[in-house]
Protein backbone atom coordinates (compact mmCIF):
# COMPACT_ATOMS: atom_id res chain seq x y z
CA UNK A 1 0.00 0.00 0.00
CA UNK A 2 1.26 3.11 -0.80
CA UNK A 3 -0.68 6.57 0.46
CA UNK A 4 0.11 10.16 -0.39
CA UNK A 5 -1.40 13.44 0.46
CA UNK A 6 -1.24 17.19 -0.41
CA UNK A 7 -2.74 20.15 1.74
CA UNK A 8 -3.75 22.99 -0.62
CA UNK A 9 -5.11 26.96 0.00
CA UNK A 10 -8.78 26.67 -0.57
CA UNK A 11 -8.21 28.90 -3.84
CA UNK A 12 -8.69 27.75 -7.90
CA UNK A 13 -5.09 28.53 -8.50
CA UNK A 14 -3.87 25.43 -6.12
CA UNK A 15 -5.01 23.53 -9.18
CA UNK A 16 -1.44 24.37 -10.35
CA UNK A 17 -0.03 22.31 -7.28
CA UNK A 18 -2.18 19.68 -7.02
CA UNK A 19 -2.31 18.45 -10.79
CA UNK A 20 1.51 17.79 -10.96
CA UNK A 21 1.09 16.09 -7.74
CA UNK A 22 -1.72 14.09 -9.24
CA UNK A 23 0.44 13.22 -12.23
CA UNK A 24 3.46 12.15 -10.09
CA UNK A 25 1.35 9.89 -8.12
CA UNK A 26 -0.71 7.68 -10.60
CA UNK A 27 2.89 7.24 -12.03
CA UNK A 28 3.14 5.22 -9.17
CA UNK A 29 -0.32 2.81 -11.02
CA UNK A 30 1.34 -0.88 -11.49
CA UNK A 31 1.56 -1.78 -14.95
CA UNK A 32 -1.93 -3.22 -15.85
CA UNK A 33 -4.18 -3.66 -18.77
CA UNK A 34 -5.14 -0.29 -20.12
CA UNK A 35 -3.09 1.57 -17.71
CA UNK A 36 -2.56 4.83 -19.94
CA UNK A 37 -6.34 4.81 -20.43
CA UNK A 38 -7.28 4.44 -16.49
CA UNK A 39 -4.48 7.45 -15.42
CA UNK A 40 -6.47 9.41 -17.58
CA UNK A 41 -9.67 8.61 -16.26
CA UNK A 42 -8.04 9.06 -12.56
CA UNK A 43 -6.68 12.75 -13.52
CA UNK A 44 -10.04 13.73 -14.43
CA UNK A 45 -12.16 12.24 -11.56
CA UNK A 46 -9.27 14.14 -9.38
CA UNK A 47 -9.24 17.53 -11.00
CA UNK A 48 -13.33 17.13 -10.89
CA UNK A 49 -13.19 16.51 -7.48
CA UNK A 50 -10.63 19.22 -6.62
CA UNK A 51 -11.90 21.68 -8.53
CA UNK A 52 -15.70 21.19 -6.73
CA UNK A 53 -14.17 21.47 -3.16
CA UNK A 54 -12.11 24.69 -3.93
CA UNK A 55 -14.84 26.33 -5.36
CA UNK A 56 -17.37 24.88 -2.59
CA UNK A 57 -14.62 25.16 0.30
CA UNK A 58 -14.39 27.49 3.10
CA UNK A 59 -12.23 30.07 2.05
CA UNK A 60 -9.22 30.37 4.01
CA UNK A 61 -9.04 26.70 4.92
CA UNK A 62 -7.04 24.16 3.18
CA UNK A 63 -8.02 21.45 0.90
CA UNK A 64 -6.79 17.87 1.58
CA UNK A 65 -6.06 15.53 -1.45
CA UNK A 66 -5.27 11.92 -0.65
CA UNK A 67 -4.41 8.77 -2.92
CA UNK A 68 -3.93 5.30 -1.38
CA UNK A 69 -2.65 2.38 -3.98
CA UNK A 70 -3.48 -1.27 -3.42
CA UNK A 71 -2.20 -3.72 -5.63
CA UNK A 72 -5.81 -3.79 -7.46
CA UNK A 73 -7.46 -0.45 -6.52
CA UNK A 74 -6.91 3.30 -5.78
CA UNK A 75 -8.70 5.35 -2.93
CA UNK A 76 -8.89 8.80 -3.59
CA UNK A 77 -9.75 11.55 -0.76
CA UNK A 78 -10.96 14.87 -0.97
CA UNK A 79 -11.57 16.63 2.37
CA UNK A 80 -12.90 20.04 2.72
CA UNK A 81 -14.71 22.76 5.30
CA UNK A 82 -17.25 24.19 3.51
CA UNK A 83 -20.95 23.96 4.17
CA UNK A 84 -21.33 20.16 1.92
CA UNK A 85 -23.54 18.43 -0.42
CA UNK A 86 -26.27 15.80 -0.42
CA UNK A 87 -24.50 13.33 -3.24
CA UNK A 88 -27.71 11.70 -3.66
CA UNK A 89 -29.55 14.77 -4.48
CA UNK A 90 -27.60 15.57 -7.38
CA UNK A 91 -29.52 15.15 -10.50
CA UNK A 92 -27.58 13.98 -13.56
CA UNK A 93 -27.32 17.15 -16.26
CA UNK A 94 -30.23 17.51 -18.57
CA UNK A 95 -28.50 16.64 -22.05
CA UNK A 96 -30.91 17.58 -24.27
CA UNK A 97 -29.97 21.45 -22.69
CA UNK A 98 -26.55 20.92 -22.87
CA UNK A 99 -25.84 23.28 -19.72
CA UNK A 100 -22.35 25.03 -19.01
CA UNK A 101 -22.13 22.92 -15.86
CA UNK A 102 -23.12 20.10 -13.61
CA UNK A 103 -20.99 17.30 -15.49
CA UNK A 104 -18.78 16.70 -12.44
CA UNK A 105 -20.73 14.43 -11.12
CA UNK A 106 -21.81 12.70 -13.75
CA UNK A 107 -17.65 12.33 -14.89
CA UNK A 108 -16.97 10.67 -11.38
CA UNK A 109 -20.14 8.10 -10.89
CA UNK A 110 -19.49 7.22 -14.45
CA UNK A 111 -15.24 6.10 -14.21
CA UNK A 112 -15.70 5.04 -10.83
CA UNK A 113 -16.69 2.39 -9.30
CA UNK A 114 -17.41 3.94 -5.69
CA UNK A 115 -18.30 7.41 -4.57
CA UNK A 116 -19.37 8.26 -1.32
CA UNK A 117 -19.62 11.59 0.61
CA UNK A 118 -19.25 11.85 4.30
CA UNK A 119 -19.10 14.44 6.97
CA UNK A 120 -16.89 14.10 9.80
CA UNK A 121 -15.68 16.17 12.83
CA UNK A 122 -12.67 16.89 10.44
CA UNK A 123 -13.96 17.78 7.42
CA UNK A 124 -16.14 16.79 4.53
CA UNK A 125 -15.04 13.56 2.61
CA UNK A 126 -15.86 12.70 -0.80
CA UNK A 127 -14.33 9.38 -1.28
CA UNK A 128 -13.94 7.98 -4.85
CA UNK A 129 -12.59 4.16 -5.38
CA UNK A 130 -11.63 2.03 -8.77
CA UNK A 131 -10.59 -1.18 -8.89
CA UNK A 132 -8.86 -3.00 -11.83
CA UNK A 133 -7.55 -6.76 -12.10
CA UNK A 134 -4.47 -7.60 -10.58
CA UNK A 135 -1.40 -7.71 -12.71
CA UNK B 1 -1.35 26.36 -20.62
CA UNK B 2 -2.01 28.96 -23.36
CA UNK B 3 -4.09 30.47 -25.37
CA UNK B 4 -3.13 32.42 -28.99
CA UNK B 5 -5.40 34.34 -30.81
CA UNK B 6 -4.91 35.58 -34.49
CA UNK B 7 -7.01 36.29 -37.53
CA UNK B 8 -6.73 34.25 -40.84
CA UNK B 9 -8.96 35.16 -43.63
CA UNK B 10 -11.72 36.66 -41.52
CA UNK B 11 -11.77 34.03 -39.15
CA UNK B 12 -10.15 33.89 -35.68
CA UNK B 13 -8.49 31.19 -34.58
CA UNK B 14 -7.60 30.42 -31.20
CA UNK B 15 -5.00 28.02 -30.58
CA UNK B 16 -5.32 26.39 -27.06
CA UNK B 17 -2.51 23.82 -25.07
CA UNK B 18 -1.81 22.58 -22.16
CA UNK B 19 -4.45 21.68 -19.58
CA UNK B 20 -7.59 22.79 -20.24
CA UNK B 21 -9.30 22.60 -16.61
CA UNK B 22 -11.14 25.57 -14.62
CA UNK B 23 -8.29 27.73 -14.79
CA UNK B 24 -7.89 28.44 -18.17
CA UNK B 25 -11.46 27.97 -18.49
CA UNK B 26 -11.86 31.37 -16.57
CA UNK B 27 -9.26 33.10 -19.67
CA UNK B 28 -11.13 31.06 -21.81
CA UNK B 29 -14.01 32.90 -20.82
CA UNK B 30 -12.47 36.48 -20.97
CA UNK B 31 -11.20 35.47 -24.49
CA UNK B 32 -14.62 34.90 -26.57
CA UNK B 33 -16.56 37.98 -24.02
CA UNK B 34 -13.24 39.95 -25.82
CA UNK B 35 -14.16 38.43 -29.13
CA UNK B 36 -17.88 39.33 -29.02
CA UNK B 37 -17.38 42.72 -27.81
CA UNK B 38 -15.10 43.28 -31.27
CA UNK B 39 -17.72 41.06 -33.40
CA UNK B 40 -14.82 38.65 -34.01
CA UNK B 41 -17.59 35.59 -33.83
CA UNK B 42 -16.96 33.49 -36.70
CA UNK B 43 -14.30 31.42 -34.62
CA UNK B 44 -11.96 28.25 -35.50
CA UNK B 45 -10.86 26.42 -32.09
CA UNK B 46 -7.24 24.39 -32.42
CA UNK B 47 -7.51 21.98 -29.75
CA UNK B 48 -4.55 19.97 -31.03
CA UNK B 49 -2.27 20.36 -27.77
CA UNK B 50 -5.02 19.94 -25.78
CA UNK B 51 -3.77 17.04 -23.93
CA UNK B 52 -6.35 17.22 -20.82
CA UNK B 53 -9.92 18.60 -20.66
CA UNK B 54 -12.33 18.26 -17.71
CA UNK B 55 -16.05 19.90 -17.45
CA UNK B 56 -14.67 23.03 -16.52
CA UNK B 57 -13.15 23.24 -19.83
CA UNK B 58 -15.78 22.65 -21.61
CA UNK B 59 -18.76 24.02 -19.47
CA UNK B 60 -16.46 27.17 -21.15
CA UNK B 61 -16.90 25.84 -24.25
CA UNK B 62 -20.33 25.21 -24.00
CA UNK B 63 -20.29 28.61 -22.64
CA UNK B 64 -18.78 30.28 -25.71
CA UNK B 65 -20.84 28.71 -28.35
CA UNK B 66 -24.10 29.45 -26.75
CA UNK B 67 -22.73 33.77 -26.60
CA UNK B 68 -21.32 33.65 -30.13
CA UNK B 69 -24.80 31.97 -31.37
CA UNK B 70 -26.70 34.88 -29.95
CA UNK B 71 -24.65 37.18 -31.97
CA UNK B 72 -24.94 35.10 -35.00
CA UNK B 73 -21.65 33.67 -35.14
CA UNK B 74 -19.78 30.07 -34.68
CA UNK B 75 -17.90 27.79 -33.01
CA UNK B 76 -16.04 25.46 -34.95
CA UNK B 77 -13.58 23.01 -32.77
CA UNK B 78 -10.74 20.80 -34.61
CA UNK B 79 -7.97 18.59 -33.56
CA UNK B 80 -9.29 16.57 -30.49
CA UNK B 81 -7.33 13.57 -29.44
CA UNK B 82 -8.92 10.75 -28.58
CA UNK B 83 -8.64 11.08 -24.81
CA UNK B 84 -10.35 14.54 -25.50
CA UNK B 85 -12.69 13.34 -27.28
CA UNK B 86 -14.04 10.80 -24.79
CA UNK B 87 -14.82 13.65 -22.56
CA UNK B 88 -16.68 14.79 -25.21
CA UNK B 89 -18.70 11.77 -26.03
CA UNK B 90 -19.32 10.95 -21.84
CA UNK B 91 -20.99 14.19 -21.88
CA UNK B 92 -22.51 14.03 -24.79
CA UNK B 93 -21.44 17.15 -25.93
CA UNK B 94 -19.85 16.25 -29.12
CA UNK B 95 -23.50 16.51 -30.57
CA UNK B 96 -23.83 20.68 -30.41
CA UNK B 97 -20.35 20.84 -31.74
CA UNK B 98 -19.08 20.98 -35.23
CA UNK B 99 -15.91 18.86 -34.83
CA UNK B 100 -13.39 18.96 -37.42
CA UNK B 101 -10.02 16.49 -37.80
CA UNK B 102 -7.94 19.29 -38.19
CA UNK B 103 -7.44 23.48 -37.85
CA UNK B 104 -6.97 23.48 -41.67
CA UNK B 105 -10.46 21.55 -42.30
CA UNK B 106 -12.05 23.79 -39.96
CA UNK B 107 -11.33 26.96 -41.44
CA UNK B 108 -11.96 25.54 -44.88
CA UNK B 109 -15.16 25.15 -43.88
CA UNK B 110 -16.08 28.16 -42.78
CA UNK B 111 -15.84 29.36 -46.93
Amino acid sequence: MLHYSIEVPCLLESLRIAAPFTDAVLYELPEIEDRDRLIHDLRLVSSEALTNALRHGESGANIRLAYTLYSDSIVIVITDHGVGFDLDAVNPPDFEECPEGGYGIHIMKTIMDDMRYEKTADGNNLVLTKSWKKP
Amino acid sequence: MFIDVKQESGTTVITLSGRFDALMAKEFKNCISGLIENRQIMIAIDMSAIDFIDSSGLGSLVGGLKGVAREKGEIRIAGLSPEVRTIFELTRLHRIFDIYENIEIALASFN
